[in-house]
């Protein structure tokens, strides 16, 4: 289930308010990593009125000269970014340190400076990439789905991340793996299952197992911790 | 059917990526727009509407991004649309109306009904009702000309009177879009809108640099307010009527008044007086065919500031104000009231709305006395107290 | 074979999320041009009618023993009249998706774009129903679960950002006119008559204890929620209402937060706009389910793609007539609709029906 990609296994050894703003964290920057280069390409294109004001001022100051389009300039820096990880992952550990610098100060700091690309939106790759890795199971899901919606930002603006993001969720919201929905507890909605959900209970409030992964033995443990 | 599907998925991912690399779906080029902060409306005798627009631009060479600089651009048109339409045409520019949040109305458009020239703002959803309305003497095109210490750009120097902490006080009648419709429209037909007066200053603008002409800058004024009747000037406000007006009308955090010719502690003097606590109520009652207004204040008051010194033990905000001067404090607002009730009456200028409240509070009378409203009697009673600390 | 039953409390987030958000955008300005003052009272009037036909209509799940109106209808008169009656209320829920979609296109471009060609907005929404419809009661119950938080959120944020500037004394005089509440309501009636969602729905909700009575009340919900919205829209707007078509963006733009932070309230307006959709999609699939049961296609792909296109064609082409759709569909498709969501269940209702066994039709 998708949950189970948003919980680790320290939540359940460190304190639940510790644990549940982990896991709100780990939403926000899933979240964060999907739909903000796509936000920020559709408000530069068809959005204007939705920046405040001194933003898009920053925001004009900075692509002043800019040779490529907003949706173009994000692709860019998105496959830059790309490169940067493949390559990461291919390269030997010893040239490891090397790329990283090429990685960040050549083609970081020099293709802002050179003009190419402006600092708003390297800005905003860079934080959706940092985002990217809070949730690591999914990251090869996010890096594709971060791609779709910019693609239909791109063309055609919010609209076209809200149609994104509703065929989506129909999609998940239908799947099931081995007989548990994808999206339980949240759709359908399971009670029971959301003590363990993005905001969890304590590990002895758990009295109950999940009813969506259907194991015969629904209790965890009795009240005051015995077994 | 496998086959099918692959195909259209296929052919989706192409026409997705065509569209995405195409750019070509109603995009308006960020660098070529226009962002328009402020409007102004001047109409000259032929009836051709001049609207001359502030445009925000950031200064390039500040590290800040905030605006830095204003340009102000002009253009000329049979309606306001067709005007700011040829302004895009003249320059190149998008005009973008989202951020416009100041409208000032010249001199010549004050001359007929305003609603012909602020309806093209109720009918677009491109500009915010929450934008502000106001008047001026003279053309608009000058007040946004001109240049103010208080800001670099002058459209944010009077949103900052307007919006921010001095519209706390209540000396100005701020008014927006909405506002104004839903008074033109509704059933007594009065608004208001304040008045811009520019005020030559000294003061230089902070950021001026040095070597540059510095042209004496101007401070505003808009502590004064016109009424209108079904969108015509009907008559002006000044700033103590307009302050009472606020009194009445909205809720008040912090308002000063002064009253002149005050007997404090055996001196002739000036005071200025905090309002601390300030509640009105206003109802119609309709006895004996004859429509009175009931207008009931009660404030709490302190001397803020009097231009005679007192003795030790009196120089204080939570001293108990003798009762003769909170009786001057009494007498100095119901002149003012009265004075608002006068014009009301004297201009058929429907200032405190009492056709609305008649038609919602005694709609059973409202037919018997819709028209009648400028023959109301007047009953004021105003309450002042001592602030205690 | 359709075996999918949703649960009652996925329909009831059906009820608050997907069918509230219909009724968001342009009702509460039309209501307010025929009813002034009187618009809450002409609301409830419509919605109250509506809940006592809900309230009918899923009486007869009960009645039927969960089985479909399809099933009931071919086991009695036959499969010809059950195809028949079936085709009828294709058409119905065809004339119904009109007013949904034009409002949720109209507002798309009018709000969010600036200048924006109608294909790029309207394309998109056909893909998204195409498959809304494709994934069945399935894809719709599912769904319901998470959209029911969006509409919830977004109606939260609008409402809290526009008290402060209520005035509750636009509503007064109360009852003064009833004569334009009771026009209002007739002018606006197209925005209700949800009962006919929850005809098809019967035979395809788990059958729970207590189940009408959860639904109903889910829908006075839905009621609450709408009488809110649309008074605190009228509490700040007052006479200008009815020129407020795109409430969303317009009711918290003179919150001090936005002229403090920026246009935070477009983000509440694009979560109404993401229920918006599914609510706009809603007659589409009903009408989808109907064609597949009149024409019984093997291929699933069909269906949708056939009255979607259909839709879509109809919808390019009539594009710039939207009021004259609108008067259309006020003064002579509100019949049959009326017909079919309020008279319909009443004759359902008085159907004898013994066999409380294995459903023969499906």
């Amino acid at each position: 289930m998708l949950i189970e990609d948003f919980q680790s296994a320290e939540d359940y050894y460190i304190s639940s308010f510790r644990a549940n703003l982990a896991r709100g964290v780990r939403v926000i920057s899933l979240a964060l990593a999907i739909f903000l280069p796509a936000f920020f390409v559709a408000a530069q294109l068809f959005h204007i009125q939705l920046l405040p004001l001194n933003f898009l001022l920053t925001i004009v100051n900075g692509i002043k000269g800019i040779p490529l389009s907003p949706s173009m300039e994000m692709f860019f820096i998105l496959l830059i970014f790309e490169i940067l990880n493949e390559t990461s992952v291919r390269m030997p550990k010893y040239v490891g340190m090397a790329i990283g610098v090429v990685g960040a100060l050549v083609l970081g700091e020099t293709v802002v400076h050179a003009g190419i690309v402006s600092t708003p939106a390297v800005l905003i790759m860079a934080l959706s990439g940092i985002c990217i890795y809070t949730v690591p199971d999914i990251v090869e899901s996010t890096s594709v789905l971060r791609l779709l919606f910019l693609m239909f930002a791109g063309s055609i603006g919010v609209y076209g991340i809200i149609i994104c993001f509703g065929i989506i969720l129909i999609y998940l919201s239908t799947i099931e793996n081995y007989g548990s929905p994808y999206l339980a507890p949240y759709s359908p909605l399971i009670k029971n299952d959301l003590q363990d959900g993005i905001v969890m209970k304590r590990v002895d409030e758990m009295l109950r197992r999940p009813e969506s992964i259907g194991s015969p033995n629904k209790i965890r443990r009795k009240e005051n911790g015995n077994f | 059917m496998n086959k099918i599907k692959n195909k259209a998925l296929f052919l989706a991912i192409v026409l997705l990526v065509v569209t995405f690399f195409s750019n070509d779906f109603g995009v308006i080029d960020i660098e070529k727009t226009a962002i328009i902060v402020a409007i102004g409306i001047d109409e000259d005798e032929s009836g051709e509407f001049e609207i001359s627009t502030q445009i925000a631009t950031p200064d390039p060479a500040s590290e800040s991004n905030v605006l830095n600089n204003q340009t102000t651009i002009s253009g000329k048109g049979e309606t306001i649309a067709q005007a700011v339409d040829n302004i895009g045409k003249s320059t190149g520019w998008y005009p973008l109306l989202s951020y416009c949040q100041l409208i000032i109305l010249g001199e010549g458009t004050l001359k007929n009904n305003v609603m012909d020239v602020l309806d093209v703002f109720i009918r677009t959803e491109k500009v915010p009702s929450s934008a502000l309305v106001t008047t001026c003497d003279g053309k608009a095109k000058d007040i946004l000309s001109s240049t103010s210490p208080l800001d670099n750009v002058s459209s944010f120097a009077i949103e900052k009177i307007l919006v921010k902490q001095i519209a706390k006080t209540d000396s100005v009648a701020k008014v927006n879009v909405k506002d104004f419709a839903c008074d033109y429209y509704g059933v007594s037909g009065c608004s208001f809108a304040p008045i811009i007066k520019k005020i030559k200053s000294d003061a230089k603008n902070s950021s001026s640099k040095e070597g540059e002409n510095s042209d004496s800058t101007n401070l505003f004024d808009l502590t004064q307010t016109y009424i209108f009747e079904n969108g015509v000037i009907k008559g002006k406000l000044n700033s103590e009527e307009t302050l009472t007006f606020n009194l009445l009308t909205r809720k008040t955090l912090e308002a000063y008044l002064t009253v002149e010719g005050v007997e404090l502690y055996g001196k002739n003097s000036d005071v200025t007086f905090n309002i601390d606590k300030f509640t009105s109520n206003k109802r119609i009652e309709t006895d004996e065919n004859q429509l009175t207004l009931f207008i009931t204040l009660n404030t709490t008051l302190s001397i803020r500031d009097a231009n005679k010194t007192t003795d030790l033990k009196h120089i204080s905000t939570i001293t108990e104000i003798p009762i003769e001067v909170l009786n001057k404090a009494e007498n100095k607002i119901k002149e003012n009231i009265e004075s608002i009730f006068n014009k009301m009456q004297e201009e058929k200028c429907d200032v405190f709305h009492i056709k609305e409240m008649l038609f919602k509070f005694k709609y059973k009378n409202f037919e018997s006395f819709k028209d009648e409203i400028f023959n109301t009697n007047l009953n004021v009673n105003v309450n002042c107290e001592s602030a205690k600390g | 074979m359709e075996t999918f039953k949703m649960s009652v409390r996925q329909a009831c987030f059906m009820t608050i999320g997907i069918i509230t958000a219909s009724k968001l955008i342009f009702m509460t300005s039309v209501t307010a041009e025929f009813a002034k003052e009187g618009i809450l009272f002409s609301i409830l009037v419509d919605m109250l009618i509506n809940a006592i036909f809900i309230a009918v209509t899923l009486n007869l799940d009960k009645k039927f023993h969960g089985k479909t109106i399809y099933c009931v209808i071919s086991e009695k008169f036959g499969k010809p009249a059950a195809k028949i009656i079936f085709f009828i209320l294709f058409i119905i829920f065809f004339l119904k998706s009109y007013l949904p979609i034009f409002e949720h296109e109209e507002f798309i471009k009018k709000t969010l774009y600036e200048t924006a060609p109608l294909y790029a907005n309207t394309i998109p929404f056909f893909v998204l129903s195409i498959y809304f419809s494709y994934k069945g009661f399935k894809g719709l119950a599912r769904s319901s679960d998470i959209l029911v938080w969006f509409t919830i959120t977004g109606c939260i944020c609008l409402i809290l950002l526009t008290i402060p500037n209520v005035d509750l004394t636009q509503f007064l005089p109360v009852f003064a006119r009833p004569e334009f509440i009771l026009k209002a309501s007739v002018k606006t009636a197209l925005w209700h008559f949800d009962s006919i969602y929850f005809l098809l729905l019967v035979g395809h909700i788990k059958q729970e204890k207590k189940s009408t009575t959860k639904i109903f009340l889910s829908y006075l919900l839905s009621t609450l929620i709408t009488l809110v919205y649309s008074g605190v829209i009228y509490g700040e707007y007052g006479i200008l209402t009815e020129r407020q078509y795109f409430p969303p963006v317009q009711m918290g733009m003179i919150s001090v937060a936005l002229i403090n932070v920026g246009r935070i309230d477009y983000f509440a307006a694009i979560t109404i706009s993401f229920s918006q959709v599914f609510s706009a999609a809603l007659p589409l699939f009903f009408a989808t389910y109907c064609i597949q049961k009149v024409f019984g296609f093997k291929n699933k792909f069909i269906a949708p793609v056939a009255v979607n296109i259909l839709s879509l064609a109809i919808v390019s082409v009539t594009s710039d007539y939207l009021y004259v759709l609108y008067e259309f569909l006020t003064e002579y498709a509100i019949y049959p609709i009326a017909t079919v969501s309020i008279v319909f269940p009443l004759i359902l209702s008085l159907l004898k029906h013994k066999h409380a066994g294995v459903a023969l039709y499906e």
